[in-house]
């Protein structure tokens, strides 16, 4: 899984790494700045689509858009949204805090940073976005079953209830409103087949020299 | 807590860093170096603003590579350029000045 490290300090950004790998952590990307984490992410306008990643850990105090701000761009993003955000902050206020929280922020971390709060807090992060993933793809899983049964259902030729039949011709009247031959009807509502063929009392009307067999 | 060098010859103050990030060191206290000249001219310009970013920054990285004295002074910086305190702003470069000097590293 993936992390993206978001610090205008270069040197905070190369400690995050290394704590990071040291962890066990090998996928990590970084950058110095907003910007930089826009491209990362394909939010900025060059058209990329950008790389997936499956935590962001983000500085509050950067030049330009702060990581506040930044926070709240990402999570407008729809494909971004479930990304979850630690900020990593040296910046105590809890105003900003609660800043950070109501711009998507999902927990927070103290700098300067202890090694041992920080991966911990990074696998935990880790481990409820692996679940929030395993989740949305059985949700996807379901919801295609659920379409298949439905336009299964749909196809099902099933006779069933009331249905209108003349009582003299013996046609029936179908949904369009008209009347069609019980052969016709049964056809269009069922799996059946129709093998033809002449009943005794009728080879005795219309057959009458003809002995039944 | 931050452990200043007494202005007699010779002294150090050790800190023990952890043998992880030994390739990160050096660099971290060459950029502290850097950000002493970055203050002093700062500080010749009553440039506020610079003194309390790089303060903020010391403070947020000092701790983290074992520098915690770096985070105090980083801190006290910070708190002196939000009040423009030109003379506590001396006294801290100061400090970190001389503490670049007097540091010694001893990798665990």
């Amino acid at each position: 899984m993936s992390i993206l490290i978001v610090d205008d300090s270069t040197e905070n950004l190369l400690l995050l790494q290394s704590i990071l790998q040291t962890g066990g952590y090998k996928d990590l990307l970084t950058a110095e700045s907003a910007a930089q984490a826009f491209k990362h992410l394909g939010m900025d306008d060059s058209g990329g689509d950008g790389v997936d990643v499956d935590l962001i850990l983000m500085d509050i105090q950067m030049p330009d858009i702060n990581g506040i701000e930044t926070c709240r761009r990402i999570k407008e993003v729809e494909r971004l949204r479930d990304i979850p955000i630690i900020m990593v902050t040296a910046v105590a206020q809890r105003e900003k805090l609660q800043l950070a929280f109501a711009a998507g922020a999902m927990d927070y971390i103290n700098k300067p940073v202890n090694k041992i709060e920080l991966r911990t807090r990074v696998g935990s992060a880790l481990k409820l976005k692996q679940e929030m993933d395993n989740r949305k793809a059985r949700e996807q899983e379901l919801k295609k079953r659920t379409q298949e049964l439905e336009q299964a259902l749909k196809e099902v030729k099933v006779l069933r209830g009331f249905i209108p039949i003349c009582a003299s011709c013996k046609k029936i009247r179908n949904d369009r409103g008209y009347w069609q031959l019980v052969e016709a009807y049964i056809r269009e509502h069922s799996e059946a087949e129709f093998s033809h063929g002449i009943c005794p009392d009728c080879i005795k009307k219309f057959f009458p020299g003809v002995e039944p067999g | 807590m931050t452990q200043t060098c007494d202005p007699n010859p010779g002294d150090k103050i050790i800190v023990h860093v952890d043998t992880d990030i030994k390739e990160l060191v050096p660099g971290f206290l060459k950029s502290r170096q850097k950000d002493v000249k970055s203050l002093l001219a700062a500080v010749e310009r009553s440039d506020y603003e610079t003194i309390e970013a790089l303060g903020h920054t010391m403070k947020g990285d000092g701790g983290g590579y074992g520098f915690h004295a770096i985070t105090d002074m980083g801190g006290s910086l910070e708190k002196a350029a939000a009040n423009k305190n030109l003379q506590e702003i001396r006294k801290w470069v100061k400090q970190l000045s001389v503490y670049l000097e007097c540091v010694e590293v001893v990798y665990k």
